[in-house]
């Protein structure tokens, strides 16, 4: 036998730690400790036979606690202290003495403690959170029921897995039910309290800044930034483009925002469509392939150098459509204001402005000079190295003369001042370049690591023609986050892909997709066809079909079943053949067969109880008799009656 | 919870209160299973007396195909018998004790079973047609002995038919393998060299006829308890025993059979 109530409290501290870990690591040092003391004291007091918290101990400490985060609340402060102190309401709870009222408590924490979780992670690990969580609910529930009917019951083994596995059912049960009401769930056009959900953990995303130097290593993290869902392309056109800096500012590049009239969109490029899933950042850019001529599906600001910025900063998860021109190269035909792409930092060190300017003395085109510095470039034996890299005053000129090595931001930054030197107009971009493609899920997925760098030059005859001066680093690959194989890619790319479905499917479900569902459905149905054949035969077919069904079953109900068929038949016979018998509903055949001293009778009912009081229904056989048996009874008073009127005719 | 969803957007938030609407919709659903397909028979002894504790046995069958039965209550007559698990395709019983006001043919009608299962925010209820029909008697109450000779010692005048161990010799027969062994006829056995054994009579007076109406009791009420109360001594004392009710008269007898239809007699007078 098992204790309904040693149970209960089992699944109380497992239903408090699903509800917990998802949690567990965004939470304050305090809550964190309380949490695990209280369950290291609900193991203990288990052990060791303890009294749990009860209690004035019990209400002051809730109180204490209550008081110190409600001091934290605030406007902008209002998830992270009520995330904490729901885990510490539970801690106290977990430890404290349980009463049915307390285990209801109990779970309504852990579900708001998971619910909370949901403003700092919108991971696809919920959903595995709450599954558990709601089998342990379902089973504890249903458990508590049995309790609250008789708090020391105790149940067989067999009992509690009876019970258990219907409980556990219930969730299973309700999974299509959850799907309909997930997706039929009124959804807000926008949410009224947007900074309850600022969603997620923010990978750093693009900096409006790009300053060569300010570190001696960079780090590689492969965070996701975004995943694009667009047909595969060729390596060398997958620059995803986010923000333009045009302004130098010590050694730095930064943006300023200039004026300019919208550029049309070329003609006689292929045009490539994505759909952008990009994951929750801190940055304003909207990132799409190079060069982007169109992003919709948020709302955004398009800056005349193609740069598109959220309009609002907004905690959930986004997604937006791109239209981009993947040939590298953004025509303009208004010209630029030249000086301002020529203007050099203030401090520049004089090899490098000696070098830009002996390009220009040398005399040609603009796109001349490029090829000259491209040379240059090509024959420095520049390396790339994400280490070690130059710290100096000047870094550009430690870089291109001292060095040699740096990663794409030395090699952007350098060649943009270069380019200004020789007087050809240039800016920095900055992006990502490259990308995994999911066959899986027909995504590029961009990380962190694929953070990049690059330059814009101006040409009279092109307009902003992309540059990218890393390639010419002599240890240059350009595959060098290309193909990786092998079982921990694979599983990495299925894990991806689950996550990229996840935030499709569910994170960044809304109303619109809402709409477009009911749309789609009631278009559906207007267009419902069938091939003419299947209309002409399978229709009426259905219907036959369903009415069939429908007269069998009102049959079985109104007649019963074959047993109850044959049994009435046969007592309508015994009826007739016997009519100063007095036959009702009730009436037994085994006193029938006495009443009629029938041999037939008394086989028909030695058949029938023979089944009946062994608790098991009538083989097809016994059926088979009992049929004979009634069809025998009704031919020998069909004889009866012939010999009867033989007899009266013969009077 | 809904609210926050709302207020929010985050799908989560969605996902929890899907959740929660669609555990509620199934655990609904299984509540109304639960009380499905179930098959409550009562059984009633076949002595019940008006205002007196009586022991009925209620058995539950469930007869559902997949699902056991579980946290069941079936309420008769303000009681309430209690049915923890009941395996599919099984029958479990259980007694509780009924106290039935006011005699006469009565009818039990219907039973509700009941259940907080799954979770208990709800009870649900149905109701299930019993009709038992059963007689209540009236309450036996004790009062002064009639309708004996008078005499202290008059338990013995009268030999019982039937047959015992406290009166004369009746009769003398063969043994057979059932008869105690104190009853053998020892000297008549050794003189007809095979056993012998004595039939014995039961101390007994002569039978007794209640005339209902004229007990000294008081109203019709009390003389019938005090009918039902003579009856039931009468038949202890091993006394054969009949009954004159207004102009209706039952005829002395022995049998347990007997005593019930005096005691029906008595329930039924003047109810119909």
């Amino acid at each position: 036998m098992v204790h309904v109530r040693t149970v209960l409290d089992i699944l109380a501290l497992v239903t408090g730690l699903l509800g917990t870990a998802p949690l567990f690591f965004h939470l304050n040092r305090i809550p964190q400790f309380v949490f695990l003391a209280a369950l290291v004291f609900v193991i203990f007091a288990a052990w060791k036979g303890v009294p749990p918290l009860r209690g004035w101990r019990a209400t002051v400490t809730t109180g204490v606690f209550f008081i110190y985060y409600a001091l934290q609340f605030s406007r902008d402060n209002l998830v992270e202290p009520a995330a904490n102190l729901l885990v510490v309401l539970l801690s106290i709870r977990l430890a404290g003495e349980k009463i049915p009222r307390n285990y209801l408590q109990i779970y309504a924490l852990s579900l708001f403690a998971l619910a909370a979780s949901s403003a700092f992670s919108l991971s696809g690990a919920f959903l595995g959170y709450l599954g558990l969580l709601l089998l342990s609910i379902a089973v504890s529930l249903v458990l508590l029921t049995f309790f609250t009917v008789d708090s020391r019951l105790s149940l067989t083994r067999r009992g509690l897995r009876r019970v258990a596995s219907v409980a556990a059912a219930m969730p299973a049960a309700s999974a299509p039910l959850i799907l309909l009401f997930f997706v039929i769930l009124p959804r807000p056009q926008f949410p009224l309290w947007d900074f309850l959900s600022p969603a997620g953990e923010k990978v750093a995303g693009l900096s409006d800044r790009v300053e060569p130097g300010s570190a001696a290593s960079v780090g590689e993290v492969a965070s996701p930034v975004l995943r694009a869902r667009s047909e595969k392309l060729p390596q060398k056109d997958l620059y995803w483009r986010g923000v333009v800096l045009n302004t130098p500012q010590g050694n730095a590049w930064i943006r300023t925002e200039i004026p300019g009239r919208e550029i049309p969109p070329p003609k006689g490029v292929v045009m490539v469509r994505q759909t952008v899933f990009p994951e929750t950042t801190a940055s304003p850019w909207l990132i799409a392939l190079d060069a982007p001529w169109s992003v919709s599906g948020v709302r955004s600001g398009k800056s005349a150098d193609l740069v598109f910025r959220k309009r609002r900063s907004s905690g959930g998860r986004l997604k937006y459509d791109t239209v981009s021109a993947a040939h590298g190269a953004i025509e303009t035909k208004e010209g630029i204001d030249r000086d301002f792409y020529l203007k050099l930092p203030e401090k520049v060190s004089p090899r490098v402005l000696s070098l830009g300017r002996s390009i220009a003395r040398q005399g040609g085109s603009d796109s001349v000079r490029l090829s000259r510095l491209e040379g240059y470039f090509q024959s420095a034996g520049l390396r790339y190295a994400t280490r070690d890299l130059p710290r100096s005053a000047d870094p550009l000129d430690e870089f291109l003369f001292e060095r040699k090595a740096g990663h794409c931001e030395f090699f952007a930054s350098s060649f943009a001042v270069l380019l200004r030197a020789a007087g050809v107009p240039s800016r920095l971009v900055g992006g990502y370049y490259g990308g995994e493609y999911n066959e899986l899920g027909g995504y590029y997925l961009v990380t962190e690591s694929m953070a990049h760098a690059w330059v814009e030059v101006f040409l009279e005859e092109r307009g902003w023609v992309r540059r990218d001066p890393t390639i010419y680093a002599v240890n240059f690959s350009r595959e060098r986050d290309g193909k990786r194989r092998g079982l921990v890619a694979t599983v990495r790319l299925i894990a991806d892909s689950m996550s990229y479905y996840w935030n499709q499917t569910v994170i960044t479900y809304d109303l619109d997709k809402q709409l477009r569902m009911v749309r789609a459905t009631g278009s559906a149905l207007r267009t419902l066809s069938f091939p003419s054949g299947v209309r002409r035969a399978g229709i009426p077919l259905l219907v036959a079909g369903f009415l069939l069904a429908v007269c069998l079953v009102g049959a079985k109900r109104k007649w019963g079943s074959r047993e109850q068929r044959v049994v009435r038949k046969f007592l309508r016979m015994v009826g007739k053949r016997y009519p100063h018998i007095s036959i009702s509903p009730s009436t037994g055949l085994l006193e029938l067969a006495e009443r009629t001293g029938d041999p037939r009778v008394r086989r028909f009912a030695d058949i029938r109880y023979g089944a009946l009081y062994r608790d098991r229904k009538l083989s097809e056989r016994e059926l088979s008799l009992l049929e004979d048996i009634t069809r025998a009874f009704a031919a020998s008073r069909e004889i009866v009656r012939d010999i009867e009127r033989t007899s009266g005719t013969s009077h | 919870m809904g609210f926050a969803a709302v207020n929010t957007g985050n799908n989560l938030l969605f996902l929890i209160v899907s959740s929660l609407l669609g555990f509620m919709a199934v655990s609904g659903c299984l509540g109304w299973m639960n009380l499905r397909n179930l098959g409550v028979t009562v059984s009633l002894p076949d002595e019940i007396y008006d205002g007196k504790d009586t022991f009925v046995t209620v058995r539950l069958e469930n007869r559902k195909r997949f699902l056991s039965a579980f946290l069941l209550r079936v309420h008769i007559s303000g009681k309430d018998a209690r049915f923890p698990l009941v395996e599919k395709g099984c029958v479990e019983s259980d007694a509780v004790t009924l106290v039935f006001r006011g005699r006469g043919s009565k009818l039990l009608e219907k039973a509700t079973v009941s259940s907080p299962f799954p979770i208990n925010f709800f009870v649900r209820r149905r109701s299930v047609s019993l009709s038992v029909p059963f007689t209540v008697f009236p309450s036996p109450r004790e009062c002064p002995a009639v309708g004996g000779t008078g005499k202290k010692d008059a338990r013995g005048d009268a030999f019982s038919r039937s047959k015992g161990f406290g009166g004369d010799v009746a009769a003398i027969r063969d043994y057979t393998a059932s008869d105690p062994l104190k009853l053998i006829h020892w000297r008549l056995s050794a003189r007809q060299g095979e056993l012998k054994v004595k039939e014995i009579t039961a101390p007994s007076e002569d039978p007794l006829i209640i005339d209902v109406l004229s007990l000294p009791a008081g109203g019709l009420e009390e003389n019938l308890s005090c009918a039902a109360y003579l009856v039931n001594r009468a038949f202890r004392a091993n006394r054969a025993v009949g009954l004159k009710v207004g102009s209706r008269l039952v005829r002395p007898d022995l049998s347990r059979t007997h005593r019930l239809r005096l005691l029906t007699e008595l329930a039924v007078y003047g109810t119909r």
